[in-house]
C-alpha cells in the first residue's frame, strides 16, 4: 500500500480558495503554503476581504470552492461538530475587537477555553503564559475591569493557552501607537515561536510589514 | 470551570433580573402548595370528624351551624333541647345510637363536653391512663389538652363560662377532678374534656336567688348526635323532626360538603391567581434570557470559537433556567410550609385545630414538573438566536 503523501512540515495549506457573499460580492485567494512555525503577514487595504480570508481559514465561514487545510485535516469536509471541535483544539484567533466571557474573571476565562477545548485544564500553563505577558496578577479580576492594553495581552493568552497549531490575529495593531505596535507583534511572535504554532496576521497597518519577513499582499 | 459553573456565574452577572423570576417562582409556588394543603387537610379533618355521625339533632337555626357546633366544635351552639324530647326520639327504630351533648364551658380554652362514655365509642377513644368518669364533675382529657395542660390525675380545676381563656365567670364552687387521659385519636376528642352530662348541669345549678329559674332549664343538652340502623333513617328522620318538632334535624355530611364546595371556590380562585402568576414567572424567565442571550451573542460567538457545540450553548442556557426554577421551587415550597404553619398556629389557637406538616407530595411533584416544562419552554423559544447565530458575523461588527 503506497503511503499517503502528506508533506507533514506544511500545517497551513489553502487551494483555490474562494468566497461570495449574498449580496453577490465575490473573493478569490491566492493559494497559501505556511510550514509549520512559520510566521506570515497579509497585508491589504480595507474591503479587499482580510477579515473573510481569515474567518475562511479558521473555519467560520464556509468556502464556496476550493480547500483549506490545517496539519493534514480538510477542514471544509468535516462535519459541523467535528469542526467545532477542531477548531477548539488547534485554531487561536485574536479578533480586533477583543471578547470576553464578562461575567467571569481572568483566571476563569482562560479556564473555560482549556475546558472547552482540550477537556482540561492547566493551571500551570495559564501561570506561565499570563506571566509572559505579564497579566498574572489580574487573574482574579473581572474582565470588565481590565484597561485596554490589559484586554489586548488577555486576548492573546485566550488564543494560545490551549497550545494550538495556528494563531491568528486579525488587525490586532490598528488602536495601538508606534511603541506598544511593536511590543504587541514582538509578543504574538515570541508566543507562537515558543508554542510552536503557525501565526497569521491579517492587517492593513504598514508599521508591521517591517517585522515579518513573509508577506502576503491582496 | 463547567458549564454549570457558568451558568451560575451568568445568573448572578444580572441578579435583578434573576431575583424578579425567582420571586415570581416562589410566590406561585408557595401559594398552590399553601392552598392545596389547607383545602385537603380541612376537607380530611372534617371528613374523619363527622364520619361517625350521621344526623345532628338540636336547636332550631343554621344546621351548618349546629354540625360545627356540635360535632367539630368550632362555632357557637344553636341553643338548647329538652333531654326528654331528645331522649324520646332515640326510642326511634331506625336510630342505632343517641349520644347527648351538652357543652358551653371551657377551661384556658380548652371545651368542657358533657356527654356518656357512648360518645368515647363513636371514635374509638379509649383510656391510655386512668379510669374513665364515673361521677359528675370527673373528667377525662383528650390527647392534646393532656400535653397542653400538664396536669395529673387526681388534679382539680376550675371551669369558665363560654370560650374565654380567663373568665370573670369562674364557675368556683365547682371544681372538676381529672380521672383518666385518652389516647390521641386524631379527632376533635384530642382537643376536648370530656364529661357526664350531668357536670354541666350541676355546674350552672347556681344556688341562690337565679336557683329556680335555671333548674327549670337543668336538663337540657345542646344537641344529640345520631347514628343510624340503617340508610332508611336518612331519608325519614330529619324531615320528621324538622316538621314535626321544636328541633332541627342537621346532616353532617351534606352540611360539610356543602361548606367544602364553597371553600373550593376559594381555593379555586387562589389557585387560578397561583397558575397566573407562575405564567407570569415563566415569561419573565423567557424575557430575561432573551435579553441576556442577546446581550451575550459576543460571548457565545466565542465559546463557539473555543469549541462549545450550538448543543452546549443551549445546555448552559437550560441549566440557567433550570438553576433558577429549581430555587425557586425549593424556596417557594418552604415558604408554603411556612405559611402552613402559620395558619395551623393560627387555627390551633382559634378552634383547637392544628395541621400537619407533611413532607414532599405527589401532588407537589406534578407541581415541580410542570414549573420545570414552564421553564423549559421559556429557555427553548429564549434560545432561538444560539441556533441561528453566525459566528463569523457577530464577531466582525463593532
Amino acid at each position: 500500500m503506497l503511503p499517503l503523501i502528506v508533506d507533514v512540515n506544511d500545517v497551513l495549506e489553502t487551494q483555490k480558495l474562494r468566497f461570495s457573499y449574498r449580496n453577490g460580492k465575490e473573493f478569490r485567494f491566492p493559494d497559501l503554503v505556511i510550514p509549520q512555525g512559520e510566521h506570515l503577514l497579509v497585508l491589504g487595504a480595507s474591503g479587499v476581504g482580510k477579515t473573510t480570508l481569515l474567518h475562511l481559514l479558521a473555519g467560520l465561514l464556509p468556502v464556496a470552492s476550493g480547500t483549506v487545510s490545517i496539519d493534514g485535516t480538510n477542514i471544509n469536509t468535516i462535519s459541523r461538530k467535528e469542526l467545532d471541535d477542531f477548531r477548539g483544539r488547534n485554531i487561536g484567533i485574536i479578533f480586533q475587537k477583543s471578547y470576553f466571557v464578562k461575567s467571569l474573571t481572568v483566571l476563569e476565562n482562560l479556564q473555560i477555553r482549556q475546558r472547552i477545548s482540550t477537556s482540561k485544564e492547566d493551571s500551570d500553563r495559564i501561570l506561565k503564559l499570563c506571566e509572559r505577558l505579564g497579566i498574572a496578577d489580574l487573574l482574579r479580576k473581572k474582565v470588565s475591569l481590565l484597561s485596554e492594553g490589559q484586554r489586548q495581552r488577555l486576548s492573546i493568552a485566550l488564543a494560545l493557552v490551549h497550545r494550538p497549531k495556528v494563531l491568528f490575529a486579525d488587525e490586532p495593531t490598528s488602536n495601538l501607537d508606534d511603541t506598544n505596535c511593536e511590543v504587541v507583534v514582538r509578543l504574538l511572535q515570541e508566543e507562537a515561536r515558543l508554542a510552536n504554532a503557525n501565526l497569521v496576521i491579517i492587517t492593513h497597518d504598514q508599521r508591521v510589514k517591517e517585522m515579518f519577513t513573509n508577506h502576503l499582499i491582496l | 470551570m463547567s458549564f454549570l459553573k457558568l451558568a451560575v456565574k451568568n445568573l448572578l452577572s444580572k441578579p435583578l433580573n434573576a431575583f424578579l423570576s425567582l420571586v415570581l417562582l416562589m410566590l406561585s409556588v408557595a401559594l398552590v402548595t399553601l392552598v392545596v394543603q389547607v383545602g385537603d387537610q380541612l376537607a380530611s379533618n372534617f371528613k374523619k370528624n363527622i364520619r361517625p355521625v350521621d344526623m345532628v339533632v338540636g336547636a332550631k337555626g343554621s344546621p351548618l351551624q349546629l354540625v360545627l357546633s356540635s360535632i367539630l366544635h368550632i362555632d357557637a351552639p344553636t341553643g338548647n333541647i329538652d333531654l326528654q324530647e331528645a331522649e324520646s326520639l332515640s326510642k326511634n327504630p331506625l336510630i342505632a345510637k343517641a349520644v347527648p351533648v351538652s357543652y358551653g364551658d371551657s377551661y384556658k380554652g380548652y371545651r368542657i363536653l358533657g356527654t356518656d362514655t357512648t360518645y368515647l365509642g363513636l371514635y374509638g377513644a379509649t383510656l391510655t391512663e386512668g379510669t374513665l368518669f364515673e361521677h359528675p364533675l370527673e373528667v377525662v382529657l383528650g390527647d392534646r389538652v393532656r400535653q397542653a395542660l400538664q396536669l395529673n390525675i387526681g388534679d382539680t380545676f376550675i371551669s369558665s363560662h363560654g370560650m374565654a381563656e380567663t373568665s370573670l365567670d369562674a364557675h368556683e364552687s365547682h371544681p372538676f377532678t381529672i380521672r383518666g387521659f385518652l389516647k390521641p385519636t386524631g379527632t376533635v376528642v384530642d382537643n376536648l374534656i370530656i364529661t357526664p352530662l350531668e357536670s354541666i348541669w350541676e355546674v350552672h345549678d347556681h344556688t341562690g336567688e337565679e336557683a329556680h329559674e335555671t333548674t327549670q332549664e337543668a336538663h337540657a343538652i345542646t344537641a344529640m348526635l345520631i347514628r343510624f340502623r340503617n340508610p332508611l333513617g336518612m331519608v325519614q328522620l330529619p324531615r320528621y323532626i324538622n316538621e314535626n318538632t321544636n328541633m332541627q334535624a342537621a346532616l353532617p355530611n351534606f352540611e360539610v360538603q356543602r361548606l367544602l364546595g364553597l371553600l373550593g371556590t376559594g381555593t379555586k380562585m387562589i389557585n387560578a391567581i397561583a397558575l397566573a402568576i407562575l405564567l407570569v414567572s415563566g415569561v419573565s424567565i423567557f424575557i430575561g434570557l432573551l435579553k441576556a442571550i442577546r446581550e451575550r451573542r459576543h460571548e457565545l460567538a466565542l465559546l463557539r470559537i473555543y469549541g462549545a457545540t450550538t448543543l452546549q450553548l443551549l445546555w448552559t442556557a437550560l441549566l440557567e433556567g433550570l438553576l433558577l426554577a429549581f430555587s425557586g421551587c425549593v424556596l417557594g415550597w418552604c415558604l408554603g410550609r411556612l405559611g402552613l404553619w402559620v395558619f395551623s398556629s393560627h387555627t390551633r389557637s382559634n378552634y383547637g385545630y392544628s395541621l400537619a406538616q407533611p413532607s414532599f407530595t405527589a401532588e407537589e411533584s406534578l407541581l415541580f414538573l410542570s414549573v420545570f416544562l414552564i421553564t423549559v419552554l421559556a429557555v427553548f423559544f429564549a434560545s432561538f438566536s444560539i441556533y441561528k447565530l453566525n459566528i463569523s458575523k457577530t464577531l466582525s461588527d463593532e
